[in-house]
């Protein structure tokens, strides 16, 4: 009976899947019991201090955006849809919300969406079976529709880095057009160093690498590009744009751009900083590295491996910390559940290539 | 003595006739019994979260516009076709509604009819390639790769960031809109279903979708005309999940490329006991494929298994359900 | 028999594919009410010669008269209209359905407006009513064919032929896959059906069943006609002869 042994077989594979899915399982408290305190009497507060959390945070050294009391009227639980646990910059995000919320003393749901933005609605359906008192995605596709269901639900939705709409008033996250003019002075400082060079007397271009598509990304190298154009005085036909909704990848028009103008130098900031990277590489490839120079946005783990390297035309990245932003939307979102005000994420740190081997080795090499 | 050589022939026999009918059992009544196990599992798991009604509605949220495109599907495959463009499809007519309805604030009715224009067209092209002589798997993939085209070429042209923003009344509403506390596509989900099973198990068309799957010669040979039922089967699915398409849009208040839950049609179909190569399978069991990879889907949310084990699960899932078809297939030739 | 009607001839009827010339302008009479056998060694083209008499197939050229009229034969729902049934070698059958399913594939009853709804009722009535006229031994007509025996399974594809008001049903190699009991049941079929007056055209490899069972024996040698023998005064040996390829004088 060669069926039956097949089937045999099959039942065999299910049960181990279902044992590993059961051993893969991460503890997760089922605490249903919400104990609301009808008779307590006002509290006296007492408030973590911004001294406290910067050594928590260590070594991020992050600044808290809210003061928030020791302990809370409700013991609140917190969800997040994070985007894809396996990229580094959203895996920071991860391991600062948890070790946040049990900084803070909150229950922490989180679901993964492996990098498909598209699952994340079917992903908040469960998520939302764990009794939340907030939930946050990053979702630039579906954040709306996440937020119209959690708001279905009764309770609120703090995205990252998307945002405003009608269903979510709640802004948190990089705030593009400071993160822009920040990445632009850095590269004006790069820019100035190789005047004073090689690139004397040189035609100089600048490019803006960019998604015209994504409101976050306009604001973000649209700021870059106006901050640049003013520190140069250049005109409008020195100032280009790679805009990825032409369809075209930004490779093959940072290269385009390249052979129309033989004589120029680039100074190019993108959105992100794998937009900026690639065309660097391709540009490299091509043989014109000596006539780019980049600054990045972000600056996680792989940018800061690539500007150790030295790259010529690398000049620095913007880091856009993801652990403090991750950390600091468990602050935004406790402020927002106890009604108590919260600062903007700010963005500070600015990496070149003398800072990058200390700073490589405080976040990623330490222990 | 003489005797009980012969009686001891006859009990092997009996009992090899049981095991085969023990088999036979499981493969017909494995799947509900592989789900009451399921929810069993889930339950005894993490009884306080998985036996409550809100993690049952959430099962069924998971499963309305899925479940829609699965009674087509169902259909689809009896009559032999497999279609694997469903996601893309999808994604396709949501992404040309919301382009019409909600860039170019065009009427409601003007953008269906539009939507419903273009799934017509990528079904008679399926169909039209599966007439010249290339395997539905083949064909629909290739129509699969040209909707997911269309879809991309329609954000580009409307300059949108790999999605359009879909929050334009009434269809917000029309999509949110719920029956006494129930989302309307689960009551929607479940009309489909019975449509389903009229056509295919009281209609003449319904019976010819049977033959053809079952014996694509033996039909032509008696006066069915192949063609026609399969345009007017690959068609009608096309249309139904542009629908869906627009539903789960409507939803998520943006419509995408790729319309994510579309694709698990065929496993489920599969579990439930529809042929890979066409001509049987009861499409009321496929609604039990469904809800038992919706809860799946849940319970191992619930149990905060990592992405990429539950994507692994869901192939294993995969693999099973074809495996299955494969053995009653071999149990149907003995 | 010289006093026995014609009731289905073919003029000159020619089909190639390709290359090959499978039907060279054959010219036959099928008798009325009779078992007419059509034998030849594999490959003659018997197979060819009866897809185009029940309009599976279309001919390069020739034309038929059903009934002593000119006709064309536009397919298998054109023959069916003539009274022309094909029980296929296969049988086309559908292993997945049951047999009254397969008794009325492609001309199912229906009820209510627009011919859409089926009426199971009536055809489980009518499925019934046919296989006892036949007396096939079928004891439940909800059953697949897929688990029915070979005699059985031949029995559903007459049964069918029967629904469709066939006249003239064509049986090719009904009883090459079958064991001597079932060939018995099949043999006893064909008898019964020709009691009823029916016309058979039936293709066999087989000369002694032939000859047991048939009243006309024709002949086909590598796509040509050879001949008509009435079975009372043919012998076997000049038969076998023929499939040969020897042209009698
Ligand atoms: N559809 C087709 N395409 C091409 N050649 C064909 C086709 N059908 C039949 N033939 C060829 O035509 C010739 C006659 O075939 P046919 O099936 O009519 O023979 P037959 O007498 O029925 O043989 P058998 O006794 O083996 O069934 C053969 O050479 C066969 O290969
Ligand atoms: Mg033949």
């Amino acid at each position: 009976m060669k069926s039956k042994r097949y089937l045999l077989a099959a039942l065999v594979i299910a049960l181990a899947v279902l044992t590993l899915a059961a051993c893969e399982t991460q503890t997760v408290e089922v605490q249903v019991t919400r104990v609301i305190d009808v008779t307590a009497t006002p509290r006296a507060m007492t408030f973590h201090d911004a001294a406290a959390i910067e050594a928590e945070t260590a070594p991020h050294q992050c600044q808290p955006l809210a003061s928030l009391p020791t302990e809370f009227s409700q013991p609140w639980r917190l969800g997040f849809i994070n985007p894809n646990l396996a990229h580094p910059f959203f895996g920071e995000w991860s391991g600062a919300m948890k070790s946040a919320a049990e900084f803070y003393g909150v229950e922490f749901f989180e679901s993964d969406a492996a990098g498909d933005y598209a699952t994340e609605p079917d992903l908040l359906e469960t998520l939302l079976l764990n009794d939340l008192s907030i939930v946050g995605a990053h979702g630039p596709n579906v954040y709306e529709g996440l937020a119209l269901r959690a708001l279905d639900e009764g309770i609120q939705f703090i995205g990252i880095d998307n945002g405003p709409s009608e269903y979510t008033p709640i802004v948190y996250g990089i705030p593009d057009g400071i993160a822009g003019m920040r990445g632009a002075e850095l590269l004006v400082e790069g820019v100035r160093k190789r005047q004073a060079e090689d690139w004397a007397g040189r035609e100089l271009f600048f490019i803006e690498l960019t998604h015209g598509g994504i409101p976050a990304c306009v604001t973000r190298t649209g700021s870059a590009a106006s901050t640049f154009k003013e520190a140069f005085e250049l005109d409008d036909d020195h100032v280009l744009m790679a805009d990825l909704t032409t369809g075209r990848s930004a490779e093959d028009m940072v290269n385009d751009t390249m052979t129309a103008h033989p004589d120029g130098v680039f100074a190019m900031i993108p959105c992100w900083d794998g937009l900026g990277i690639g065309p660097y590489n391709a540009v490299t490839e091509a043989g014109n590295e000596a006539d780019v120079m980049l600054v990045t946005l972000g600056g996680d783990e792989p940018p800061a491996k690539f500007l150790k390297t030295r790259p010529m035309g690398y000049y620095g990245f913007i880091e856009f910390q993801p652990y403090c932003e991750g950390w600091g939307w468990v602050e935004v979102a406790l402020a927002t559940l106890e009604g108590l005000p919260f600062e903007t994420y700010q963005v500070r740190k600015a990496i070149t290539q003398e800072t990058v081997d200390q700073r490589y080795a405080e976040l990623y090499e330490s222990e | 003595m003489p005797i009980q050589q012969p009686e001891s022939q006859l009990a092997t026999s009996i009992r090899s006739i049981q095991r085969k009918q023990v088999v036979q059992f499981l493969l017909d009544n494995g799947l509900f019994i592989a789900f009451v196990l399921e929810v069993t599992l889930f339950a005894i798991a993490v009884p306080e979260m998985f036996l409550r009604s809100r993690t049952i509605e959430a099962i069924l949220r998971l499963s309305g516009p899925a479940g829609i495109v699965l009674a087509s599907y169902t259909i689809t495959l009896i009559s032999g076709q497999i279609d694997l463009s469903t996601a893309q499809v999808g994604g396709m007519a949501s992404l040309m509604f919301a382009a019409v309805f909600q860039l170019l604030e065009w009427p409601l009715g003007v953008a269906l009819a539009l939507t419903v224009v273009l799934t017509i067209a990528v079904g008679l092209l399926s169909s039209y390639l599966i007439q010249q002589g290339i395997p539905s798997f083949v064909s629909t993939l290739a129509v699969g790769v040209v909707s997911g085209g269309i879809g991309f070429l329609i954000i580009n042209l409307a300059k949108q960031p790999g999605m359009i923003r879909l929050v334009r009344p009434p269809l917000r509403d029309i999509a949110n809109f719920e029956v006494a506390g129930v989302p309307f596509v689960i009551p929607l989900m479940f009309v489909a279903y019975a449509i389903g099973w009229v056509v295919l198990n009281q209609t003449k068309f319904g019976a010819h979708i049977y033959a053809l799957g079952g014996n694509p010669a033996a039909a032509a040979l008696n006066g069915i005309n192949a063609v026609r039922i399969a345009r007017i089967v690959l068609v009608t699915n096309a249309v139904i999940t542009g629908m869906a398409g627009i539903l789960i849009a409507g939803r998520q208040l943006a419509a995408q490329p790729g319309v994510e839950g579309l694709g698990q049609s065929l496993t489920a179909a599969l579990f439930a006991g529809v042929a890979l190569s066409g001509g049987s399978g009861k499409i009321e069991r496929t609604l039990i494929g469904l809800l038992f990879l919706s809860t799946l889907t849940i319970g191992l949310g619930i149990l905060n298994v990592s992405a990429p084990m539950r994507q692994l699960i869901n192939g294993l899932a995969f693999v099973f359900a074809i495996l299955l078809d494969s053995i009653r297939q071999q149990m149907a030739t003995r | 028999m010289a006093s026995d009607e014609v009731i289905l001839e073919t003029t000159e009827v020619d089909k190639s594919f390709g290359a090959v010339h499978a039907v060279r302008s054959v010219s036959w009479k099928v008798y009325r009410g009779r078992v007419n056998a059509l034998v030849g060694d594999n490959g003659a083209g018997k197979s060819t010669l009866i897809k185009l008499i029940s309009g599976a197939l279309q001919p390069n050229s020739g034309g038929f008269r059903v009934h002593g009229e000119e006709t064309r034969i536009g397919g298998p729902a054109g023959a069916f209209n003539l009274g022309i049934a094909a029980v296929y070698q296969d049988l086309a059958l559908v292993e997945n359905r049951d047999v009254v399913m397969n008794m009325f594939l492609g001309s199912e009853l229906t009820r209510g407006p627009g011919a859409i709804f089926l009426d199971h009722k009536g055809m489980l009535q009518q499925a019934h009513n046919v296989l006892d006229d036949i007396h096939a031994r079928i004891p439940n007509v909800r059953e697949m064919v897929r688990n029915l025996s070979g005699g059985q399974r031949q029995a559903v594809a007459v049964g069918r032929a029967l629904i469709r008001g066939g006249e003239i049903i064509i049986m090719d190699e009904p009883t090459a896959a079958l064991g001597v009991e079932q060939t018995q049941e099949v043999l006893q079929l064909i008898d019964t059906l020709r009691g009823q007056g029916k016309t058979i055209i039936l293709i066999s490899h087989n000369i002694q069943q032939v000859f047991e069972i048939a009243d006309y024996i024709s002949v086909m040698f590598h796509g040509e006609m050879l001949g008509t023998r009435s079975r009372d005064e043919a012998t076997e040996a000049e038969v076998v002869a023929m499939i040969m390829g020897k042209r009698s004088p």
